[in-house]
């Protein structure tokens, strides 16, 4: 029997990187210190399934089941006891405050890709122009300065449209807000760091807007937001090793060259510009 | 903080805040009629009770474009009495009902903190204990993100809003706290508190949300 009942995320969780799961972990024990609505004795597992090289499935099971509390606190459910909602409930509760437009039948990753969309689009409202350009350009995009906020958005969603480009984006996005709130970035190995800090501050700023703004000022959303954030990450990330990025038809487990196009399969792909890693 | 003299609560506003408050609670107000619905409160019926005029009474819920009714404390305390609600009630706008409404949302967590801090003590709290509870709970100060460093507009922005934060739980624990509440109450007074002064640190900045 899955311990993780959650379909949205039992497979995401339970496939998740080791580094994915510290991210997680991180964010729910508040890089375990530890929260006031965070049982003592739950933080304590956490912390510890965090030293430990692999992370087992009960912790596993620990950070969805927790996420699902976290979430339950966040909706206005004072008089439902705090009890645990689905993850769909809380990426839709999320997407909605942030205004991020989706449709009420969009899938979990869906809406995952509308709450991105929204923070990106965020964090550009704070960028220079010059770090726009920049910005786009690291999705092989043209953007000229001061095109204004008609262009970027169209190139925006493009880039969200786009599967190799969203999951770019989805990695720059959680990578930012892991470096906004715990300090770090991503232990992920990439290509030249060109420019590609580019998003932090941005992100950075687009958080301590986010938390005053949309109706996101209860306390659970410091938890909830940014873990949306990184499993929408992670979704896209197994999405996409799960594909050839040539083709994009779906290969056997396990092989090595796609059966549909013949091209080499690497199941980990390069992002093609740095994350800022420092 | 430099900006001195600003306010978000503009008079103005609140004198329509006021009639529209007055105006909608007087058309449920009265008695119910056979099939259980309410009715509304006549204004001679009102006149009665409170013993404002009529006239009086329609120049504050229906003013003159130009006029400016300015009830005194006197009158509010009438209305409020003859409406069943507390004075502060009638001054209260759409926005301070949401604020209300979330802040309530937040307490399962905060009365959790305070619960923590104060516990059963037959002991006075200290006005300081909301801002304390904010603090326990990871709400005050709102941590500056990190990368934010280079960005000394929204770092003053952040600071800004602590410290606005840090005040109105002052204010407000000294206000909730101030009739020596029993040692149960102090908890939930002490937390509402905080949750107040938590969502009000947000609420000069959020734009209003739509109905």
């Amino acid at each position: 029997m899955p311990l993780i009942q959650d379909a949205d995320l039992a497979r995401v969780l339970l496939d998740a990187d080791v580094d994915d799961m510290h991210v997680l972990i991180d964010h729910v024990t508040d890089k375990g210190a530890g929260r006031i609505s965070l049982a003592a004795s739950t933080c304590a597992i956490l912390v510890q399934a965090r030293k430990k090289e692999e992370i087992d499935e009960t912790a596993r099971a620990l950070v969805a089941e927790e996420l699902s509390r976290f979430g339950g606190n966040s909706l206005m459910n004072l008089f439902r006891g705090g009890g645990g909602v689905s993850y769909r409930e809380i990426a839709c509760d999320v997407a909605d405050h942030l205004k991020a437009s989706h449709r009420t039948d969009s899938d979990v990753a869906g809406l995952e890709m509308a709450i991105l969309e929204k923070l990106a689009e965020q964090s550009l409202s704070k960028m220079s122009e010059d770090d726009k350009v920049e910005f786009f350009k690291q999705f092989g995009m043209r953007y000229a300065a001061g095109s204004g906020v008609a262009a970027s958005a169209g190139l925006l969603a493009s880039i969200v449209a786009s599967n190799t480009a969203g999951y770019q984006l989805s990695a720059m996005i959680a990578n930012g807000v892991v470096r906004a709130l715990l300090g770090r970035g991503l232990g992920f190995g990439l290509g030249p760091a060109a420019g590609g800090a580019a998003l932090v501050g941005p992100v950075a700023i687009a958080l301590s807007v986010i938390w005053g703004l949309y109706g996101l000022t209860s306390p659970a959303y410091r938890v909830t937001v940014p873990c949306v954030v990184h499993v929408a990450y992670m979704r896209r990330k197994q999405a996409i090793a799960n594909t050839c990025r040539h083709c994009g038809a779906t290969p056997a487990s396990g092989a090595r060259f796609c059966g549909h196009c013949g091209a080499p399969f690497t199941p980990a792909p390069a992002l093609p510009f740095g994350t800022g890693i420092g | 903080m430099t900006d001195i003299g600003y306010t978000p609560y503009q008079a103005p506003s609140y004198t329509a805040q006021f009639a529209a408050n007055v105006k909608v609670a007087m058309q449920v107000a009265g008695p119910a009629d056979a099939t259980g619905n309410a009715r509304p409160l006549r204004s001679v019926a009102l006149q009665r009770r409170t013993g404002i005029a009529r006239s009086t009474l329609r120049a504050m819920t229906n003013p003159a474009p130009d006029a400016r009714p300015n009830p005194d404390l006197n009158t509010l305390a009438r209305l409020a009495g003859a409406l069943g609600v507390p004075v502060a009630f009638l001054l209260m706008r759409p926005e301070d009902w949401r604020l209300l409404s979330r802040a309530l949302n937040d307490m399962p967590t905060l009365v959790t903190a305070a619960e923590k801090l104060i516990g059963r003590k037959p002991l006075a709290v200290p006005a300081g204990t909301p801002e304390r509870v904010l603090r326990e709970c990871r709400l005050q100060p709102d941590p500056v993100p990190y990368g934010l460093g280079a960005n000394p507009v929204e770092v003053a922005r952040v600071e800004q809003r602590n410290e606005q934060r840090r005040r109105a739980s002052h204010v407000l624990g000294s206000l909730a706290l101030r009739g020596l509440p029993e040692p149960d109450a102090k908890v939930f007074l002490t937390a509402l508190a905080a949750a107040l002064a938590h969502q009000l640190s947000f609420a000069s900045e959020a734009p209003a949300e739509p109905n």
